[in-house]
């Protein structure tokens, strides 16, 4: 059985409200069962016999025995809405509600073998148990979350964060910007610690730290001039190269010469004469290198007209 | 744009209103801890990120503060076309920009 009884507070997510919500549920179903009582003369009646004579009534049967489990469990629910007034015992308040919503669970399999009880009786009933199940569920989450936190201390002597994986991220930081260091530190070692908190072996925490020194020098340029592309210095070197024919040449010439005279010493002229499409290839490819980095060649002792 | 910052902005991308400290950025983006730290430096350093120090107190969290980060309103604008360009040129050089149906073949 399902579902929120019309009228019942909506169930709390656990941590999003206090224990109030709880209490106000168990109030309601402290109300309701109070009520069930009157839709019921005759289980009223037996309601107050049972009351009277006191333990004598429980070797009786029949509709003594179902007046006897609706006491139980109203008697149940005031204890559990009087269980709710401090949250200290979690556990056995939890326990109260699944008791409870065990028994409410139980009375209305048994209602359905009392002919005479009438469908409101048995819609009370069965609304009662879903305001103790949806109680005993918010116990449970809370009970649980409850635990976690109370464990986590006993946990973290467990977390051990890799010396060497430290003594690696020591290292790093001295080669970054000194007004940058402490905030690196912090940031490092808090990302080494949340690895160890995952349980993360000692040499994963070593490959994290290696990782980090691995790109310290993409850190430190980024850190010096975060508006430089990352290949800044590299692209300058390559455009100061191309913005001069004897500078591009004289430095890819001999290496294309040098290749392809090997190629002829080891395999021949016929694989010589295949290093020519490699040589235009290059050429090309450092004419559209200056087109797209719009880099102007210095063409020196060349007039306009040779040129041209 | 290489690769990796395109996967860190996609990452950043993904709920541009949510904080992410490094490590979380590493998973998200796919990619080795040491890669993404000079990307979001640079970004921060051209105002696309903002991040800020976890807001605890290192002796009783036993740890050292987190380093978040997020995308800032005009970054996260920034990024998405950054990203469209990007897209549009690999799928240009690739030859895979779709024609347009019942146009000339």
């Amino acid at each position: 059985m399902t579902g929120r009884p019309p009228g019942a507070p909506e169930p709390a997510r656990p941590g999003a409200h206090d224990l109030d919500h709880v209490r106000d549920l168990a109030r309601v179903l402290v109300r309701d069962l109070d009520r069930v009582r009157d839709l019921d003369s005759r289980l009223a009646w037996n309601l107050d016999y049972i009351r009277s004579v006191g333990d004598r009534a429980r070797s009786r049967t029949g509709d003594y025995q179902l007046a006897c489990d609706i006491d139980d469990a109203i008697n149940l629910a005031r204890d559990l809405a009087g269980d709710l007034a401090d949250d200290d015992h979690l556990d056995h308040t939890y326990n109260l509600a699944r008791d409870l919503a065990r028994d409410l669970d139980f009375i209305c399999a048994s209602v359905h073998s009392y002919y005479w009880l009438k469908d409101n009786f048995r819609a009370a009933l069965s609304a009662a148990f879903t305001v103790s199940n949806t109680i005993a569920e918010d116990l449970r989450h809370r009970w649980t979350l409850r635990e976690t936190a109370v464990e986590q201390p006993h946990r973290r002597p467990r977390m051990t964060v890799s010396r060497v994986g430290e003594r690696l991220l020591s290292m790093e930081l001295r080669l970054l910007p000194a007004g940058h260091r402490s905030r690196f530190s912090d940031e490092f070692r808090a990302e080494l610690q949340a690895l160890a908190e995952a349980n993360a072996s000692e040499s994963l925490q070593v490959m994290y730290s290696f990782q980090q020194i691995r790109r310290v020098w993409q850190l430190r340029a980024a850190l010096r001039a975060p508006h430089r592309p990352r290949l800044h210095r590299l692209h300058r070197l390559a455009c100061w190269m191309l913005a001069s024919d004897r500078r591009t040449w004289g430095t890819l010439g001999p290496l294309m010469a040098f290749a392809a005279v090997n190629v002829q010493v080891k395999q021949g002229w016929g694989s010589a004469f295949f290093t020519i499409p490699s040589v235009v290839a290059f050429y090309a490819g450092v004419e559209w290198l200056r087109e797209h980095w719009n880099v102007e060649v210095e063409r020196r002792g060349r007039s306009p007209k040779n040129s041209a | 744009m290489t690769l990796p910052t395109q996967l860190v902005l996609r990452a950043l991308l993904e709920d541009p209103t949510r904080e992410m400290y490094g490590l979380e950025i590493c998973r998200a983006a796919g990619l080795a801890p040491g890669t993404i730290h000079p990307i979001l430096v640079r970004f921060e350093g051209i105002g696309w990120l903002e991040s800020h120090p976890e807001d605890v107190d290192p002796h009783e969290a036993g740890r050292p503060r987190r380093r978040y980060y997020r995308l800032t309103t005009h970054g996260a604008e920034l990024a998405r076309d950054a990203l469209a360009q990007a897209h549009s040129r690999m799928t240009g050089l690739l030859g895979l920009r779709a024609k347009p149906a019942g146009g000339p073949s």
